[in-house]
């Protein structure tokens, strides 16, 4: 009695929070409150989706695909991690585990990335973008001298030293104006080379010759030498030469385009993440010694 | 085999999963579910660094092909054996940089550089389990809650203790098999390599070739094929790798690869190490116990245009037994038994195991089933662990960490079975004939088997058949033009002859500019006659030094300049050039025949030779002081 004497004596909006909580009690121990949330809906799209995460399954197959048995089986093992699921959450355990928290800061990381690819290949980066690009980063493309170049041989072991010299020389007014793979002697390598150094040359020809090679008129685009190496004599005609050091602009369009659409998606990760830390007022104990902005 | 007789009691039954170490690692268990595992993608790997990015000349079109050298078959620190063997950093990147020419840092710890880059590189991790490791170490989030971390951090730690047999041994005991990743780390893993493939190609200067390893064995016998794919990460990368989890039976896996081309993609697969299938990698029964078929040897050859002939793990063109009277035939044999050094070999296995002999039998079946199973072109490729593709014997770095350069590594085993590091080759490249060097164009050379094994070296060879080739057409300066037109280059069929002679042949080899010079060149030939037996016949067509033939048939051997003691030989014997035309003098028109062509280099120390000059030891006392290195042609083909 004296308890409800007591009772009597509390404010009524107390008493009115009180009973309400009570009932809310009641009315969730009977699952009434949360409404949708306590029921687990199992459809074909979600089980499929279920299959398709669990290892070793095809994850083009479908749930309607299983038997009787297997498909009990499939559900009960979805309603359970489901529940289970739901049920951490409620509880917060995805809070505190730093594993989860790290999935979701990946998560988020691909997913900014993914709409940083969409706005860098969107904009294709103009001439002028391109060639501000190449310059502030000239270092990255240097590159040792090769050179391009076919050429004819005319062979000293199977002419003599003398006769195949004289044999190139003949040869070279005729080059420009004939078929010059029928020309010559058989060569035990590559006719046409792209993009040799000196140092893979050397080894083909001798150090002297790719030195000569090297020493050739690039622009010429004329039948130069003949160039003797250790096997014979070689009428030149020089496609292409890098003198090393930075290439042209136009040579490297392609990487160049490459390389901006990379550092633009770059910047553009970097700019989606500083936004959202912009988001938030950042308080750094005193203790530490790093004083908030 | 006496080895491997003299030490089979101490081997446990289960060695047949474990020895060959990453089998325990296929079983599959019930991923971690991930609600999305499209969306998941693995951890970019650390920033990538990129300070010099090559850039690429224009692509140009030659008038003869241009060769371009590579590797199709090699592993990373993404591959299970690999990692578990010490071989922990070397990362596709890595591979990819190490091969276009860059620094890399080996896992021993020592700074690597190729002399010569590489034109073109496929990095090929086993499909089982690929990354699982690698995963475990850079804290892929989902794995959390699982027990893979904690069981391979065991693990892990039992095979540092015991070796890898035994470590795995003791932890299956204990507690059954390992898990596997889930499903959703390994889609991440598989997109990511691809990725890095796509990153790192420079069409016209180095092609990268996104591929994988199907590593199939029944009962420890090796039936591995590498998969490789002519696309993209766009369209490569989304379809995971067909694991031998999936499979052992090839036949699933052309399936597979049918399947995956029904939607627009082109992928071939290349067989490799037949010498440890014990009977199996040419056998003339399929894994359901049925005889070949006409359809599976239609199958077999649209989808395995080419096989990996030479490397680490030994040579497969032929064995002594096989061919007594080849006087080359005992080169880098590796028959012992079978990969997981279960069974061994038995002599009936042999002719089931080699190419030669697969070869002459694709004849025989041709003329039973009306298809050719076995019309493969040659290739070569390192099989190597380590992340670094080298075939050198001056710069081998091994196979695994325990084999990468060091004193007396020699002497260990290799994944602590019965096989010693001194029995690795330092082998093998493949050669390929094409107009540029791009992923299309290297991928549609081995489709047409215009390509060729070498056990190392750079030898340059060319070969075409044609019905009139005559005598001074080698002597061309455009001969290779010429005979493209009147011929067929290697890998090819000989067309139909409009007269009733011979075919006629032009063969031309050159030395690899920084190596040996050369021995000679040899036709094999290889028939079937009437009765349906199968034949071999090796024609010295080209000698160094001006050699000929005997009346014997016979060939002076070229000699050796090799001092063991110092590691050095001297190219003061053999010729820089080869360069010939040959007629078959012995052709029947009814009896089917290919013709392929060996190049061999003189003696150069062997890599073991190198290593005691090096390191001031003994000499391997098993190994072979000095080598011959060669090329292996694809075959050209005649049929009635």
């Amino acid at each position: 009695m004296a308890f409800l004497k007591r009772i009597a004596r509390v404010d009524p909006l107390v008493l009115f929070l009180i009973a309400g909580l009570a009932l809310y009690l009641v009315l969730d121990a009977a699952g009434l409150v949360r409404g949708n949330d306590r029921v687990i809906v199992v459809d074909e799209a979600r089980l499929s989706a279920f299959m398709a995460s669990q290892g070793g399954r095809d994850p083009g197959g479908k749930a309607s695909l299983l038997d009787a048995a297997e498909r009990r089986e499939l559900i009960a093992a979805y309603v359970r991690d489901e529940a289970l699921y739901r049920e951490a959450l409620a509880l917060g355990l995805d809070r505190e585990d730093s594993a989860i928290r790290r999935r979701l800061v990946q998560s988020l990381r691909f997913s900014l990335q993914d709409e940083g690819n969409d706005e860098a290949t969107a904009g294709k980066p103009s001439d002028a973008e391109l060639r501000a690009f190449f310059e502030s980063h000239r270092d990255r493309f240097l590159e040792s001298p090769t050179v391009s170049f076919s050429h004819v041989f005319f062979d000293k072991r199977r002419r003599g030293t003398g006769a195949a010299q004289s044999a190139a020389r003949e040869a070279k007014p005729m080059a420009a104006t004939g078929d010059w793979l029928a020309m010559g002697d058989r060569y035990p390598y590559q006719r046409s080379q792209t993009g040799v150094t000196e140092a893979t040359l050397a080894a083909e020809l001798g150090e002297e010759a790719a030195q000569r090679i090297f020493a050739l008129d690039a622009e010429s685009g004329r039948w130069q030498g003949p160039v003797e190496s250790g096997l014979g004599f070689h009428l030149v005609r020089i496609e292409r030469k890098t003198a090393g050091g930075v290439p042209e602009f136009d040579d490297i369009r392609p990487a160049l385009a490459e390389q901006w659409a990379r550092e633009q998606r770059e910047q553009a990760l970097d700019g989606a993440i500083d936004r959202i830390v912009g988001e938030y007022r950042v308080s750094i104990a005193p203790g530490l010694g790093v004083p908030s902005k | 085999m006496d080895r491997l007789k003299g030490k089979r009691g101490g081997i446990s039954i289960l060695a047949g999963i474990a020895a060959s170490a990453f089998a325990a690692a296929f079983i599959i268990v019930p991923a971690l579910g991930s609600p999305s595992s499209d969306a998941a993608q693995a951890p970019a790997s650390e920033s990538a660094a990129i300070e010099k990015q090559p850039f690429s000349p224009p692509l140009r079109e030659p008038a003869e092909n241009s060769l371009y050298w590579g590797d199709l078959h090699l592993h990373t620190n993404l591959s299970f054996d690999a990692y578990m063997q010490g071989n922990t950093q070397t990362s596709p990147e890595d591979a990819y940089r190490f091969a276009m020419g860059e620094t890399v840092t080996a896992d021993n710890g020592v700074q690597a550089r190729l002399r010569r880059p590489l034109d073109f590189l496929a990095v090929t991790d086993h499909a089982q389990s690929m990354g699982l490791l690698t995963s475990i170490d850079r804290d892929e989030p989902l794995l959390a809650g699982t027990s893979v971390k904690e069981r391979w951090t065991e693990i892990k730690q039992l095979v540092k203790e015991k070796g890898l047999r035994e470590g795995m041994f003791a932890s299956i005991r204990k507690h059954g098999m390992p898990p596997n990743l889930p499903e959703a780390v390994q889609r991440n893993v598989w997109k990511e390599t691809a990725a890095t493939a796509d990153r790192l190609y420079r069409p016209g200067k180095f092609t990268t070739l996104i591929g994988y390893e199907w590593t199939a064995m029944i009962d420890g016998d090796n039936l591995h094929r590498v998969v490789l794919y002519r696309d993209y990460a766009d369209r490569a990368g989304q379809t995971m790798p067909f694991s031998a989890q999936d499979s052992n039976d090839p036949e699933d896996l052309w399936a597979a690869l049918a399947r995956y081309e029904d939607n627009g993609g082109r992928v071939l697969a290349i067989a490799h190490n037949g010498n440890v299938s014990n009977g199996r990698m040419f056998a003339p029964n399929r894994i359901n116990g049925k005889p070949l078929d006409r359809k599976y040897a239609e199958l077999r050859s649209r989808w395995e245009p080419v096989y990996e002939v030479t490397q680490v793990k030994g040579d497969g063109e032929t064995h002594p037994a096989l061919s007594p009277t080849d006087e080359f035939a005992d080169f880098e044999r590796w028959d012992q038994g079978n990969v997981a050094e279960t069974e061994p070999k038995q002599p009936w296995m042999l002719r089931y195991e080699y190419a030669r002999s697969a070869l002459l039998d694709g004849l025989l079946f041709e003329r039973k089933l009306g298809a050719n199973p076995f019309k493969f072109g040659m290739i070569g490729s390192t099989d190597s662990h380590t992340g670094l593709s080298t075939t050198s014997e001056d710069n081998f770095f091994g196979k695994f960490l325990n084999s990468e350069p060091r004193a007396d590594r020699d002497k260990e085993s290799m994944s602590g079975a019965i096989a010693r590091n001194w029995e690795l080759g330092a082998s093998g490249l493949t050669a390929v004939w094409a107009p540029e060097n791009t992923r299309e164009a290297i991928f549609d050379a081995l489709r047409c088997r215009e390509v060729y094994a070498t056990s190392g070296s750079r030898i340059r060879l060319r070969f075409f058949g044609g019905w009139g080739f005559a005598k001074g057409d080698i002597d061309r300066a455009d001969y290779a033009r010429f005979a493209y037109r009147h011929g067929v280059p290697m890998g090819g069929d000989l067309p139909r002859s409009a007269s009733a002679g011979a075919p006629t042949f032009l063969i031309h080899a050159a030395r690899d500019p920084d190596s040996a010079n050369l021995d000679r060149a040899q036709v094999i030939k290889g028939w079937i006659d009437a009765k349906g037996e199968r034949h071999e016949k090796i024609f010295n067509v080209a000698l160094s030094d001006g050699r000929k033939v005997g009346k014997d048939g016979k060939v002076k051997p070229v000699g050796s300049t090799v001092d063991a003691k110092t590691a050095t030989y001297r190219n003061s014997i053999g010729d820089p050039e080869l360069a010939t035309w040959w007629r078959d003098p012995e052709f029947d028109p009814t009896q089917p025949a290919f013709y392929y062509v060996r190049v061999l280099e003189i003696p150069r120390p062997r890599w073991t030779t190198y290593d005691a000059a090096f390191f001031g030891r003994d000499p391997s006392p098993d190994a072979p002081v000095s080598i011959q290195d060669r090329a292996y042609s694809s075959p050209i083909w005649y049929r009635p």
